[in-house]
C-alpha cells in the first residue's frame, strides 16, 4: 500500500477525532446525508411514475433500514475502544448520578482519609522533603562544649575556644559563632519602638552557611567590632512587614537599641532555617524570642569582652571535603583536651560535633513521621470502609453481570467497567480530598507548635498533589481488584436464575474477604484510638503538672533598658545606680496601679531555662569541684507572693537586699536536699562570681525548662545585687483577667521611660500552655484521626451487619416461626459484629501494643504500655461495635417468615 | 429490467468508488447512480454499505468530503479522490486485473 501523504492522512483523523469528540454535529451530518440520499431516491422514484409516498417508502426499505445505517457508519467512524471508554465513562456518571447516598458515602469518606492524608503530607514536605537553603547542607555542623562534671551535651562555646579550633582543626573547614540577641527598633518618623528578635553573627556565619543576601551586600570581614558602626541585614520578613519590601533601606541607618546602624542588605527567609531549634537544643542560651530572625547583626567578639570562661556561643561549622561528623569529633575532642590542659577554666571540657539537619529537623522528624503513619492508618480505615461498600454494591449488581457475561460481554470488558468506575469514584474522592486538604492545611499550620521549622511555607505544590494523584491510582487499582476477583468466581447459574431486585449471595470467599476488612478497619481503629489515648493522657498529666507556681491571674512582660542611659559598667556592678533605679521606680508604679495584688521582676521569665553558673560552697570547696552548674535566676522582693512559690524555710528576698548590703541568696528545695541533706541550708554560703553568697531562705521548686522538665536545683539571688539590662515584670491581678491591667502598665512605663517597649506580654497562664503546644498538637491530631477511624468503623460494622441481616432475612424469619425467641435472633446478629469487632480489637492490641513504643518520646507521665489506656480502648472500641450492631439486629427480629418463603418460591 | 442483478462483490466496493469519483467529485446518491449506469444495471451497491464504505475511505484520506449544494439545489455532501486516493486507485486496478486475468484463465482451462 502507498504511504499516504501527510495532508490526506491527518485529514483522516481530523475527521475521526471530530466524529469522537463532536458527536452531535457529527450525527447531524450523517442524518443530513441520509435524508438527502432519501429524497434523490424518492425523486428518481417519481420520475419512473410512482406516487411520492410509494417512492419514498421504497427508498427507504432500499436502503435497508435506517438504523442500520446509523450504526454501520458509526462503527466506521469511530475507533471501538475509545467508543467503550467513552460508554464506560457514562455508564460510571449515571451510576454515581443514580444512588446519590451511596455515591456521597464512598466520596466523602474518600475525601476525608486523602484530605487528611494530603495535608499532613504537605507539612512533611515543607518541612522534611523541600531541599535545604544551605549549599551542600550535609557538610554543615554544629560544634557544642560538653561539661563532664554537669553531664551537659549541649553547651555553647567560648570565644577563644571557637577561635582555637578554627584555627588547629583540618576537618573543618570554616567556622562561625552566633549568638540570639534580641532589640529594639526605632521606626523612622514615629519614633514608635518594637522589639525584635536578633541574631548576632560573626561574618564568617553567612559563608559557613552558604547563604545569598536577596539585596544589598553580606556582611564583610570584620565589621562588627567593638567600636566600629553597626551593620545589620533584615531578614526578609521583617524587611517585608516592616519596610514593605522597599530595595532602597539598602545602605540606609536605622536606629537599634539606640544606636545607628547600617543597612547592609537582606537575607531570604529561608535562611533562618534552624535558627530557633538550635536555640532550643541549647542547654542554655542567650535570648532568642521570636520564631523569625528580624535583623542579624554583624558581630566580632574579642577575647577580650568575651573570655574562655563564659560560653554564650552556638557554633556552626562546615565539614572541609570528604571529613565526616565522625572524624570532626574525633579531631575536635584532641583540640578541646588539649586546651583542657592549656586552660584551668577549660576543665571537664569537651566538644560535641552534631550534623546541622540532626539538630535542626531531630525532634520534628520523627513526630512528623508518628503523624503521617496515623494519618495513613486512618486512610487504610477509609479505604476498607469503602471497599466495604463497593463490595455490597457488587453483590447487588451479581445479576446484571451475569446477564452481560451471558450474553457475551468479555470479563476483560467487564474489568475495564470496574475500573472506570472505581476511577471515577476515586477522582471524586481525591478532589473532595485535595479541597479538603487545603482548608486542613490551613488550620495545621494555625495550630502547630513554633519550633517546627518551616511549617508556615508548606502549601498544596506539585509534588503535594502528584502524591495525591498517586494515592489515588493506588487505591483505584485496589478497588477495581476487588469486584473483578469477586466476579470471577460467579456463579452464573445461580446469579440468573435468581430473582429481579433480590440481593444475590455473595460467594463464602466474598463473604469471608468482607469480614476480614472489617476486622482489619477495627484493629487500625484500635491502633488510632490507642495513640490517641496515650498521647491525651499524657497531654493531661502535663496539663496538670504542678508548674511550682500559681499562674493564675499573672501577667508577664519584658522589657530591654537600653545601654546608652542604663550603662553596665562590669567595674562598677552591681553597683549600677540608674538600673536599679529604674526597677525600684517600675515596681512601685506598678503595685500603685488599682488592681495590682502583687508586683516582683525576674531575671528571665517562669519556664524559660535561663542559665546556669558554676559555685561552691563555702567551707566544702574540694566536694565543689564536682557539682554540675546550678540554676541561677535572679529576683525582686514580692517575687514569692506575685508568683504564689511557697517559702518553705528562713526569709525571702526584701527590699534592703540591694548593692551595698551583705550578698544573699534563697535557694530550692531540690538544691536543699541535693546539697545540704544533713544540715539546714539557711546561714550557709554559697560562692560564685566571686563573692559569697549566705542563704537567708528556701522556697518551693517552679519548673525552668518547660513543664515537662524534672526539678532542678537553683539558686535565686536579688536582683538588686545583680542587675539585668533586660528583665521580666510579673504582675498578679487581684482578680479577673491580668490583661486588663495592660495599659495601666504600659502607661506607668511610659512615665518612666517613653523609650522603653513592652514586649512578650500575655498572660502567665498563656506562657504556660505554650508550653506544651507541641504535646497538645500531637494529641489534637491523633485525636482527631481517632475519631474519625471511630465513626468509619461504626459505619463499615453497621453495614456489614446490615447486609448480613438482610441475606438472612429468610432464614432468620423461619427460625422465629419455628419458636426462636427476639432475644435469641438479636444475640445472633449483633454477636456476629462483636466477633469480628473482638478479632480486630485482638488483633489492633497486639499491633499497638508492638507499635507504642514509637510514641516513648512524645509522652509524659505515662508508659506507652499503659494497661489503663489500653483497657479503655478496648471498651471503647467494643461499645462502638455494639452501637453498630444493635440496629441490624433489631431489624432482624422483625422478619416476617411468611414473607421470606414467599419470596424463596 | 436487466436479466441479472448482482451485488457489489465484497471487497470490490471500494475499488469502484474510488473509479466512480476519479471522473468528478459527486455525492453517496451520485456514486451509487453511477456505478449502475456504467455497469449497464448490472452492479447495485447495497446503500447500507456504500455509506459506511465511503466514510472509512474518508478516514484513510484517499477521499475527502465537503458539502455544497447539488443540482436541484439541495444541500449535499459531495465526495472527491485525493492524490492518495488517485494512487491507491491505480494500485487497486492493476491488482484486479491481475486477479481476473488470473480467473480467467483458470475457467478458460479446459
Amino acid at each position: 500500500m502507498p504511504t499516504a501523504p501527510i495532508v490526506d492522512r491527518i485529514r483522516g483523523v481530523l475527521v475521526r477525532m471530530r466524529a469522537l469528540w463532536n458527536r452531535s454535529a457529527a450525527e447531524r451530518d450523517l442524518d443530513d446525508e441520509l435524508r438527502f440520499h432519501i429524497a434523490m431516491e424518492t425523486e428518481a422514484g417519481e420520475r419512473r411514475g410512482l406516487s411520492h409516498d410509494d417512492a419514498r417508502r421504497r427508498a427507504v426499505v432500499a436502503f435497508g433500514g435506517i438504523q442500520r445505517f446509523r450504526e454501520e457508519t458509526r462503527d466506521t467512524d469511530r475507533p471501538r475502544r475509545l467508543e467503550e471508554a467513552r460508554a464506560d465513562l457514562a455508564h460510571a456518571w449515571r451510576l454515581v448520578v443514580s444512588r446519590p447516598a451511596f455515591s456521597a458515602a464512598v466520596i466523602l469518606t474518600l475525601g476525608v482519609g486523602i484530605g487528611a492524608n494530603t495535608a499532613i503530607f504537605s507539612v512533611v514536605n515543607a518541612v522534611l522533603l523541600r531541599p535545604s537553603p544551605f549549599t551542600d547542607p550535609d557538610r554543615l555542623v554544629m560544634v557544642w562544649e560538653t561539661d563532664r562534671a554537669s553531664g551537659t551535651q549541649h553547651e555553647p562555646a567560648s570565644w577563644p575556644d571557637i577561635v582555637d579550633f578554627g584555627e588547629r582543626s583540618r576537618t573543618l573547614q570554616s567556622i562561625g559563632a552566633m549568638m540570639g540577641r534580641d532589640v529594639t527598633i526605632a521606626r523612622a518618623g514615629t519614633g514608635d519602638r518594637e522589639r525584635v528578635a536578633g541574631l548576632a553573627i560573626t561574618p564568617s556565619v553567612l559563608s559557613v552557611l552558604g547563604v545569598r543576601v536577596i539585596a544589598g551586600r553580606p556582611f564583610a570581614e570584620g565589621e562588627g567590632r567593638a567600636g566600629a558602626q553597626s551593620v545589620i541585614l533584615l531578614g526578609e520578613k521583617y524587611w517585608r512587614t516592616r519596610f514593605a519590601a522597599d530595595p532602597g533601606i539598602v545602605g540606609r541607618t536605622i536606629m537599634v537599641d539606640e544606636r545607628p546602624a547600617l543597612v547592609a542588605g537582606v537575607l531570604p527567609a529561608a535562611a533562618e532555617l534552624g535558627v530557633r531549634q538550635i536555640h532550643e537544643r541549647a542547654d542554655y542560651a542567650e535570648t532568642f524570642s521570636g520564631t523569625h530572625v528580624a535583623v542579624w547583626l554583624a558581630f566580632q567578639p574579642s577575647a577580650d569582652s568575651f573570655p574562655r570562661e563564659t560560653h554564650p556561643f552556638l557554633t556552626v561549622g562546615r565539614l572541609a571535603r570528604g571529613a565526616t561528623v565522625g572524624a570532626a569529633q574525633r579531631e575536635l575532642a584532641g583540640i578541646a583536651a588539649h586546651l583542657e590542659r592549656a586552660y584551668p577554666v577549660n576543665a571537664q571540657r569537651g566538644v560535641n560535633v552534631e550534623s546541622y539537619g540532626s539538630v535542626v529537623f531531630g525532634t520534628v522528624r520523627p513526630a512528623l513521621a508518628l503523624l503521617f503513619g496515623a494519618v495513613t492508618l486512618l486512610l487504610l480505615v477509609t479505604c476498607a470502609n469503602v471497599a466495604n461498600l463497593l463490595l455490597a454494591r457488587t453483590a447487588a449488581r451479581a445479576r446484571e453481570v451475569a446477564v452481560r457475561v451471558a450474553l457475551g460481554a468479555a470479563r476483560a470488558r467487564i474489568a475495564r467497567q470496574f475500573l472506570v468506575e472505581s476511577l471515577v469514584f476515586v477522582a471524586l474522592g481525591t478532589a473532595s480530598g485535595v479541597a479538603l486538604a487545603f482548608g486542613a492545611l490551613r488550620l495545621l499550620i494555625a495550630l502547630a507548635p513554633p519550633d517546627v521549622p518551616r511549617i508556615e511555607t508548606a502549601s498544596v505544590d506539585g509534588r503535594v498533589l502528584g502524591y495525591a494523584a498517586a494515592t489515588a491510582v493506588l487505591i483505584a487499582l485496589l478497588f477495581t481488584a476487588l469486584p473483578v476477583l469477586q466476579m470471577r468466581r460467579l456463579d452464573l447459574q445461580h446469579a440468573l436464575k435468581s430473582h429481579g431486585g433480590r440481593l444475590i449471595s455473595l460467594g463464602r470467599s466474598s463473604r469471608r474477604f468482607q469480614a476480614g476488612v472489617i476486622v482489619a478497619e477495627v484493629a487500625l481503629t484500635v491502633m488510632l484510638v490507642a495513640g490517641a489515648g496515650l498521647l491525651l493522657r499524657s497531654l493531661w498529666r502535663l496539663s496538670h503538672v504542678d508548674p511550682g507556681f500559681d499562674a493564675a491571674r499573672v501577667l508577664e512582660a519584658q522589657y530591654q533598658l537600653p545601654p546608652t542611659r542604663y550603662p553596665f559598667g562590669v567595674k562598677r556592678f552591681p553597683d549600677l545606680p540608674e538600673v536599679n533605679a529604674f526597677h525600684t521606680q517600675l515596681l512601685a508604679a506598678v503595685r500603685a496601679i488599682p488592681g495590682v495584688a502583687a508586683a516582683a521582676l525576674a531575671g528571665s521569665p517562669p519556664l524559660d531555662a535561663g542559665f546556669t553558673n558554676s559555685f561552691a560552697i563555702v567551707g566544702r570547696e574540694a566536694e565543689s569541684a564536682h557539682f554540675p552548674e546550678i540554676r541561677t535566676r535572679f529576683l525582686s522582693p514580692g517575687y514569692l507572693e506575685t508568683m504564689g512559690v511557697p517559702l518553705l524555710g528562713g526569709r525571702a528576698i526584701a527590699n534592703g537586699d540591694d548593692a551595698p548590703s551583705p550578698n544573699v541568696i534563697v535557694i530550692n528545695r531540690a538544691a536543699a536536699r541535693r546539697y545540704f541533706p544533713a544540715v539546714d541550708p539557711v546561714g550557709q554560703s554559697i560562692r560564685f562570681w566571686g563573692t559569697p553568697r549566705r542563704i537567708v531562705g528556701v522556697i518551693g521548686d517552679e519548673k525552668f525548662r518547660g513543664i515537662d522538665a524534672p526539678s532542678e536545683p537553683a539558686v535565686y539571688a536579688p536582683l538588686a545585687q545583680a542587675p539585668m539590662q533586660q528583665a521580666t515584670l510579673l504582675v498578679r491581678a487581684s482578680h479577673g483577667d491580668p490583661m486588663a491591667l495592660v495599659p495601666a502598665v504600659r502607661a506607668a512605663l511610659r512615665q518612666l521611660d517613653p523609650a522603653v517597649p513592652l514586649f512578650g506580654v500575655e498572660p502567665l497562664a498563656h506562657a504556660v500552655q505554650s508550653s506544651i503546644a507541641k504535646p497538645r498538637f500531637d494529641a489534637v491530631l491523633f485525636a482527631a484521626f481517632a475519631a474519625t477511624a471511630i465513626v468509619l468503623a461504626v459505619v463499615g460494622v453497621y453495614g456489614v451487619v446490615s447486609y448480613t441481616v438482610t441475606e438472612r432475612m429468610a432464614e432468620l424469619g423461619i427460625r422465629m416461626a419455628l419458636g426462636a425467641d427476639r432475644w435469641h435472633v438479636v444475640r445472633l446478629v449483633a454477636g456476629m459484629g462483636m466477633t469480628l469487632s473482638a478479632v480486630g480489637v485482638a488483633l489492633g492490641l497486639e499491633a499497638a501494643y508492638a507499635g507504642s513504643r514509637l510514641l516513648r518520646s512524645m509522652v509524659f507521665g505515662v508508659t506507652t504500655t499503659d494497661p489503663a489506656t489500653f483497657a479503655a480502648v478496648v471498651v471503647l472500641v467494643m461499645l462502638t461495635a455494639l452501637a453498630a450492631s444493635v440496629g441490624p439486629a433489631l431489624r432482624a427480629t422483625r422478619a416476617d417468615p411468611m414473607q421470606a418463603l414467599r419470596a424463596e418460591s | 429490467m436487466p436479466p441479472t442483478n448482482a451485488d457489489v462483490l465484497q471487497g470490490t466496493l471500494d475499488l469502484l468508488i474510488l473509479k466512480a469519483l476519479s471522473a468528478e467529485s459527486m455525492h453517496g446518491w451520485g456514486v451509487a447512480q453511477r456505478i449502475q449506469q456504467i455497469s449497464r444495471d448490472v452492479l447495485h451497491v447495497n446503500q447500507g454499505s456504500l455509506y459506511p464504505a465511503l466514510h472509512r475511505l474518508e478516514q484513510r484520506g484517499w477521499i475527502a468530503a465537503s458539502w455544497g449544494a447539488s443540482d436541484n439545489n439541495r444541500r449535499a455532501k459531495f465526495y472527491r479522490l485525493t492524490a492518495t486516493g488517485r494512487k491507491q486507485l491505480q494500485s487497486e486496478v492493476a491488482t484486479w486485473r491481475r486477479f481476473s486475468a488470473a480467473i480467467e484463465l483458470v475457467l478458460a482451462a479446459g
